[in-house]
């Protein structure tokens, strides 16, 4: 089990012509936990500190403060020769197939390198190897293997990419934004491949994405963690949220997935008020999402709200005026 | 019905050494004035080409074919001179093209911008910048601040909407919008949907959509084109086509969206490769991917066909009648 304790984690930005010196609150205390054979889908707009948490989680980078542990062993606490086991036991999923492959590399010496790194293999059995990871996630190996990406098509390379997170045999996936660069009529497809290959091996899987129809489906009977400004502001299980989101800016969220006309249909909109988020004006008391919020009061400028259950047991939302809304419904 | 565009027999070929690519394909369809349409395709379907042709503006090495688009059901906007042709293209007919971040220039700023269109238009610069802040507040922007801004200072939602205002700018009667919303967050998304839907009441304006999803614009228009491989596969009013699709490419394409409410387990990935047009044969260019392909789908090419239920489809499951065959 991958244990999140208080973990935040905070930039510092130069200082500039344009702007002072100042810190980033990315990621803000926050407490999560992920175990084998367990889906989550962490959804929020860009700048909601979501692949800062990801990279966190897959040992990319440290937290700045709190702790993360594997296991019952606090990796963070570790020393950085112990970090190559953590990329063994959680890989990333990266967002964009494009930028994640060697482009002067086959694929072969692409997924070769892993292998050989952590020593998984011996060099006579590396053919076999890959052709069994190459046909798990549906590619044929004679035709991929000795070819460079620019020859592959993106979802082949957004296939390619989950592959190749598969050589080491991890425990966890960490997928970020994995199909936002794909056809929508090739992301299914690849999401059931993802899922299925999780579900048999057993892998925790943490999916981050914007669209809330892709989080419903790849965190089926999972959770799913709404983040903004680098808190989570709610979560529960993936059912309960999506029929009765209660904070927001989940609601809003929700609001802003379009409707699949003659499928579905709304029932009630929650539109904040400011349709951008900006990052300069994160207020330093009370809620971060108070600025946008069209419920909120006088007692959400001052106060802050903290995480707590409602009705379901696992249902926690940070709202000082949290309220089940039902937003849609299928079509009649 | 008020046609505002017509396109007949549309075929657009890229010669590659010694063969020639089709990527567009005998495509006609017509668009009324008030009505909003979408080319639904994935990528090679040939969506973004008519866009081009639209404005006979076909990317090199293309070659347009065969066919014509007349606007206004005037004469064929192809063989028209280039004076006529820019009477008719950014006053009559604009366009929003994708990631819409890269068509502003950077150096200028916004009202600069609006100055050199007014100025290339022959439109005095006053009322065009007066326009534009109109523009702009229906947007949802702030008009002082956006038009001294420099696109830099803007996000990627607010730039998206500053080029659909500037396409609004000449009071245009028609709007192509390629992918508008793909390189946006969820919630500006939304909110740019919502304006388009809002000036498309008010104005009564004509809106095509270039896109590859059709959850996104499901809300905002009245027919749907599905394209595959340069053709039109199946088209109708788009309640219908969400909900009763009839060619197994637009069936896979709708049961690939997961729903937000409802039954998860009939969603399914389209099987197969997106098209490879140098290897395109005479018979359905959708067989190699079709769940319900038969024998004469590999060697004859389905036409298309008017259905019972309203749409029409090119696939050899319907019989000239229109009636399902089953065999």
């Amino acid at each position: 089990m991958i244990e999140l304790k208080h973990v935040s984690k905070t930039f510092v930005m130069k200082k500039s012509r344009a702007s002072a010196r100042r810190l980033l609150h990315a990621v803000q205390d926050v407490n999560l936990s992920l175990s084998q054979g367990k889906f989550i889908a962490v959804v929020g707009e860009s700048g909601c500190g979501k692949s800062t948490l990801g990279r966190m989680v897959s040992g990319l980078i440290p937290p700045s403060a709190g702790d993360i542990v594997i296991d019952g062993k606090t990796m963070t606490q570790a020393p950085r020769h112990a970090w190559k086991k953590w990329a063994q036991l959680v890989q990333l999923i990266p967002q964009d197939p494009y930028a994640a492959l060697n482009p002067v590399r086959t694929i072969k010496t692409s997924l070769a390198e892993p292998l050989l790194y952590h020593h998984k293999i011996r060099r006579g059995e590396l053919n076999q190897r890959l052709e069994s990871l190459l046909d798990m996630v549906g590619l044929d190996a004679g035709n991929v293997l000795e070819k460079f990406p620019h020859q592959l098509s993106g979802g082949q390379r957004q296939r390619l990419v989950v592959a190749r997170a598969l050589t080491v045999d991890p425990q966890y996936l960490v997928a970020d934004e994995s199909v936002s660069m794909v056809d929508v009529s090739l992301r299914l497809e690849i999401l059931e491949s993802m899922k299925q290959i999780s579900r048999q091996r057993q892998l925790g899987l943490m999916f981050i994405t914007h669209d809330f129809r892709v989080a419903r489906y790849i965190a089926q009977g999972g959770e799913i963690v709404v983040m903004y400004l680098g808190r989570v502001i709610e979560r529960g299980p993936t059912e309960e949220i999506l029929r009765s989101p209660q904070h927001p800016y989940a609601q809003s969220l929700i609001s802003a997935v379009p409707i699949l006309e003659g499928r579905e249909r709304r029932l009630e909109e929650i539109v904040p008020r400011n349709y951008e988020l900006s990052v300069d004006g994160v207020p330093e008391h009370g809620c971060p999402f108070q600025p946008r919020c069209p419920f909120a009061t006088e007692k959400c400028v001052k106060e802050s709200p903290e995480l707590r259950g409602v009705d379901h047991p696992e249902h926690l939302v940070a709202c000082h005026y949290a309220e089940p809304r039902k937003l849609i419904a299928a079509a009649n | 019905m008020n046609e505002v565009l017509s396109v007949r027999g549309l075929t657009i070929v890229f010669p590659m050494g010694h063969r020639t690519i089709r990527a567009v394909d005998n495509v006609s369809f017509s668009i009324a004035k008030g009505e909003s349409i979408a080319l639904v395709g994935e990528s090679g379907s040939g969506k973004s080409t008519i866009a081009f042709a639209l404005f006979n503006n076909v990317p090199q090495p293309g070659i347009i074919e065969s066919g014509e688009i007349r606007y206004f059901q005037g004469g064929n906007f192809l063989e028209m001179g280039q004076a006529s042709q820019r009477q008719v293209f950014w006053e009559k007919v604009s366009m929003v093209f994708q990631a819409a971040q890269n068509t502003l220039n950077p150096l200028l700023r916004i009202r600069r911008q609006v100055e050199d269109i007014a100025q290339a238009h022959h439109v005095n610069k006053k009322v065009a910048i007066d326009k534009a802040r109109e523009l702009l507040s229906t947007m949802y922007l702030d008009p002082t601040r956006v038009l001294d801004a420099y696109p830099h200072e803007l996000s990627g939602g607010m730039k998206q909407r500053v080029s659909i205002a500037l396409a609004l700018l000449l009071d245009p009667e028609i709007i192509v919008l390629d992918e508008p919303t793909t390189a946006l967050d969820v919630i500006s998304q939304a909110s740019v949907l919502k304006i388009l839907n809002e000036i498309r009441r008010q104005r009564n304006i004509s809106l095509i959509f270039i896109t590859h999803d059709i959850s996104v614009i499901s809300q905002v228009v009245d027919r749907v084109l599905v394209m595959y491989a340069g053709s039109v596969v199946e088209s109708g009013l788009v309640q219908k086509i969400v909900r009763d699709p009839s060619h197994p490419y637009a069936k896979g394409l709708i049961g690939s969206i997961p729903p937000l409410v409802g039954d998860l387990s009939d969603v399914h990935g389209l099987r197969g490769n997106p098209v490879n047009l140098l290897s395109l044969s005479g018979g359905c260019p959708f067989a190699d991917r079709c769940p319900d392909v038969m024998t004469r789908c590999r060697t004859d090419r389905p036409l298309m066909r008017q259905l019972s239920t309203g749409n029409a489809v090119a696939c050899h499951l319907y019989d000239a009648e229109g009636e399902e065959v089953r065999t």
